[in-house]
C-alpha cells in the first residue's frame, strides 16, 4: 500500500516536473475568498489535483473568523478586518470542506479538487 | 450563549489538561502552586498581548507569522518537557523517598519549575490568543446577544477550568511511588506530542518543505474535531492525517526522551558499574 503510495507520488512529481509550470512557493495559485456575515464567498472553489495551492480570507467582520479544514490540514485564525493566508497540500480529486470554526454549522465552504 | 460557551470550551479543553497534568505532576512540591499560577497568568497576559497585534503578527514572514510563532513557542515548551523529565529521571527516586519517609512537603530545592511553569503559559497561550480574540469580537460587535455571548464565554473558562481539576483529582489518586512515574509518562507524550504539532505549524507555513506527504489518514476511525479526538490530541498527539515530518519527529523526540532518562537515572549506572566488577 505504502510502496504503491509512493509510485504514485513519484509519477506524480514526474508528470509536474514535466509540466510547464514548476510549483514554487511563489508561483503558487493563489484563490480568494471573503467571508461577511456568516458567508464565504466564493463558497466553492476548483483547483488542479495534485497541486499545491493558498487560499487567501479577507476577513470583512468584525468578528474573527477561524477558517478550518481537517482534510485539507489548515487551521488558522483571522481577526476581524483583516486577511490570512493558508498553504494547502496537493490533494486527490474530490470535495473538501472548510469552515469557520467559530460557526463550524453555518459558515461553510468547498473545493473541490479535479 | 451555548455557541460561545461550546467555542471557548474547546479552546480550553487543551490548556486545561496540560495544567491538571503538571499540577499533579508538582503536588507537594512547595511552591509549585505558585509557579503554576504564575505560569497561567503570563499565559493570559500573553493572549491578550497577540490578540491585540494578531495582525502584525499575520504579517510577518510573508504572511506566515502566526505559524512560525507558534511553532516557536511549542518547540520552547518541548525543551522545557524534557528537560523537567530528565531532571526527574535523577532525582525523582530521593523525592519520592523523602516523601514517604518524612510525609511532609519537598523543599523546592532546585526543581525546574520554572520549566513547567512555562509549559502552563505556552498551552494557555496557544489557545488562549484565539479565545482573547473571540471574545474582542463579541464586545466588538456589541448587539443585543452580547451579554449572552459574553455570559457563555465566561462559563466555557470555567468549564475548562473544570477540566485541569477532573485531570488533578483523577491522577493525584494514584499512589505517590507510582505517581511520579505515570505524570513523566503523560509528560514524555506530550513533548512528542507538541513537538510534532510544531512540526506540523513549519510545514504549514510552507518555509518548511519536507516529508510533507502525508502517512496515513485515520479520520475515519476517529475525528480529530470530536472530543475524544481532541482529548487524544493532546495527550498522545493525535493527528487524522500526519505529514511523514511530524510522524518522523514524534518519534525522534519520543525516543530521544527514553534513551536519555534511561542513561540519567541515577540506578542505571551503578547497576552496570556492579555487573562490571
Amino acid at each position: 500500500m505504502r510502496k504503491l503510495q509512493f509510485i504514485a507520488a513519484l509519477s506524480g512529481a514526474v508528470v509536474m516536473a514535466s509540466g510547464p509550470v514548476a510549483a514554487s512557493a511563489d508561483e503558487m495559485k493563489t484563490y480568494e475568498i471573503t467571508v461577511k456575515d456568516k458567508v464565504f464567498t466564493p463558497n466553492e472553489i476548483t483547483v488542479k489535483a495534485g497541486e499545491p495551492f493558498r487560499i487567501k480570507m479577507t476577513n470583512a467582520n468584525a468578528m474573527p473568523v477561524e477558517l478550518e479544514s481537517s482534510k485539507l490540514g489548515f487551521e488558522k485564525v483571522a481577526a476581524g478586518f483583516s486577511d490570512i493566508l493558508v498553504n494547502v497540500r496537493a490533494q486527490a480529486p474530490g470535495t473538501y470542506t472548510f469552515f469557520d470554526d467559530f460557526h463550524p454549522k453555518e459558515t461553510i465552504g468547498k473545493v473541490v479538487v479535479q | 450563549m451555548l455557541g460561545a460557551l461550546i467555542i471557548v470550551f474547546r479552546e480550553v479543553f487543551e490548556a486545561g489538561l496540560v495544567i491538571g497534568i503538571v499540577l499533579a505532576a508538582t503536588r507537594l512540591v512547595a511552591g509549585s502552586r505558585w509557579w503554576i499560577a504564575g505560569g497561567v497568568a503570563a499565559g493570559i497576559a500573553g493572549s491578550a498581548l497577540l490578540a491585540m497585534f494578531a495582525e502584525v503578527v499575520s504579517q510577518w514572514a510573508d504572511g506566515f507569522g502566526q505559524e512560525l510563532f507558534n511553532a516557536g513557542v511549542l518547540a520552547i515548551a518541548v525543551c522545557m518537557l524534557i528537560w523537567h523529565n530528565l531532571w526527574m529521571a535523577r532525582h525523582g527516586r530521593e523525592l519520592a523517598a523523602e516523601l514517604t519517609a518524612a510525609g511532609e512537603a519537598v523543599r523546592e530545592g532546585s526543581r525546574p519549575l520554572a520549566a513547567l511553569a512555562v509549559v502552563v503559559g505556552v498551552a494557555v497561550l496557544r489557545e488562549g490568543a484565539e479565545i482573547a480574540l473571540f471574545m474582542y469580537g463579541i464586545v466588538l460587535a456589541g448587539g443585543d446577544s452580547w451579554s449572552a455571548l459574553a455570559l457563555g464565554s465566561v462559563l466555557g473558562l470555567v468549564l475548562g477550568g473544570g477540566v485541569s481539576a477532573l485531570t488533578y483529582l483523577g491522577l493525584v489518586k494514584i499512589p505517590t511511588r507510582y505517581l511520579f512515574s505515570v505524570t513523566s509518562g503523560l509528560i514524555t507524550l506530550l513533548a512528542a506530542s507538541m513537538a510534532s504539532q510544531s512540526a506540523a505549524l513549519l510545514l504549514a507555513s510552507g518555509k518548511v518543505n519536507v516529508l510533507s506527504a502525508t502517512a496515513w489518514d485515520t479520520s475515519w476511525l476517529i475525528d480529530e474535531g470530536s472530543i475524544l479526538g481532541r482529548l487524544l490530541h493532546t495527550l498522545i498527539g493525535y493527528a487524522q492525517s500526519p505529514s511523514e515530518l511530524q510522524v518522523l519527529v514524534y518519534i525522534v523526540t519520543l525516543v530521544a526522551i527514553v534513551v536519555l532518562t534511561k542513561a540519567l537515572s541515577p540506578n542505571h549506572a551503578p547497576r552496570a558499574a556492579a555487573a562490571g566488577r
